[in-house]
């Protein structure tokens, strides 16, 4: 082998080799900064099997306006809609995505992922910043995941209405939900859903 | 060299097959080593590899074959026992420690390692090198990354595009 020829070997891998190398690399900020790097990294990179999406910055709530929700909403809009094994998202500043955003991440988690997705937000920034607990969140009537867990203490989190289509979480195994509380619908309790929607449940934590 | 056990080597000698890489320089192993790879093993199932018969590997070459085979010879027994069950912590020690140190080269040769763990399907080997190179990537910003893993110069279109996303994503990258 030429020694200028091996500079290139690791863009020569094939995409397989490269994802393998990313199962080592579970958190994306940490991939993605490989994706810079070439067009074709960047593709492997969204989509490799499992995603991470972990707000790293130390920076608080007050400071720099916040681009870790559009990072998100990019990387799950370039993945379109295909599954993922496992999509975990961490944020630490709650106020730099709006309600209607973290629906969008539950969505799209509740319909693409296929084994563990995980939630969490801080329940909140500074001391001043309580009020807003009132706001819900909306779990879909439909799950494909294995695991869920959703550390939402900053907003409540509103069941499925019984009135709407079925609710199903089929494979459902593991549910961990901390929100502030529930808001039931339509007379369908979280009891209702832990015991009719989940058939394979075996691991429960609810707090609020 | 040992003459080739013709044989099914019940008693005593195991058997060993033969292995031809790209360059056509020939490796005498214990058929239990090149049975590491998934690919392999059929055909040494099938009783292929052995006597003067050899199995061509038009993949690899001689210096990341014998690599290779350093890697399937120190694991083979291990494999052999269904990996922990029997394994001390002593050996699977030796093991690590041996690990750590086989991936301790070049990386001209890791990429040539990870192809032909990819092309013969040895798994653990496979994970191995991809560990390694992952370890490479973690903590560097993209420069470093860029130096370390040896990446081309990118197109000026694909320098355009990146810095477009970099304006943008920036902050993913610091």
């Amino acid at each position: 082998m030429e020694a200028a020829g091996d500079l290139d070997r690791i863009s020569a891998l094939p995409d397989d080799l490269l994802y393998i190398i990313l199962d080592y690399l579970p958190d994306v900020t940490v991939a993605a900064r490989t994706a810079v790097l070439s067009r074709r990294w960047r593709r492997i990179c969204i989509n490799a099997r499992c995603l991470a999406l972990s707000e790293t910055t130390e920076m608080t709530c007050a400071t720099a306006p916040c681009r870790f929700a559009e990072f998100v909403d990019w990387v799950l809009a370039q993945r379109g809609d295909d599954d993922v094994e496992s999509l975990h998202i961490s944020m630490r500043r709650p106020k730099c995505a709006s309600v209607e955003r973290v629906n969008e991440w539950i969505r799209y988690a509740m319909q693409h992922v296929v084994e563990s997705s995980k939630l969490y937000m801080p329940p909140y920034c500074s001391v001043n910043d309580y009020e807003q607990q009132q706001e819900a969140v909306v779990l879909p009537s439909h799950g494909a995941a294995t695991s869920i867990w959703m550390d939402l203490r900053r907003y409540r989190l509103q069941l499925p209405a019984i009135s709407g289509a079925v609710v199903r979480y089929e494979k459902l195994t593991t549910l961990s939900l901390s929100v502030s509380s529930f808001v039931e619908v339509g007379g369908f309790t979280l009891g209702d859903f832990v015991s009719t929607s989940c058939p394979r449940l075996r691991k429960l934590k609810i707090e609020c | 060299m040992a003459a080739p056990e013709s044989g099914d080597g019940n008693n005593g000698a195991a058997r060993m097959v033969t292995l031809i890489s790209s360059d056509n320089t020939r490796f005498e192993v214990e058929a239990a080593a090149a049975s590491l790879s998934q690919t392999l093993q059929l055909t040494i199932l099938d009783g292929g590899g052995g006597g003067g018969d050899g199995i061509p590997l038009p993949n690899v070459d001689s210096a990341t074959l014998s690599k290779v085979l350093e890697y399937c010879i120190k694991h083979a027994p291990a494999a052999a026992n269904g990996g922990a069950p029997n394994a001390t912590a002593v050996d699977r020690a030796e093991l690590e420690r041996f690990d750590n140190e086989f991936v301790n080269i070049d990386q001209s040769v890791l990429y040539s390692l990870i192809m032909a763990a990819h092309n013969l399907e040895i798994e653990g080997l496979q994970s191995l090198v991809a560990k390694k190179v992952a370890d490479m990537i973690k903590g560097k910003s993209p420069m470093e990354i860029r130096r370390t893993l040896g990446f081309p110069d990118p197109t000026p279109e694909e320098q355009a595009e990146m810095n477009a996303h970099m304006l943008e994503y920036g902050w993913a990258y610091e």
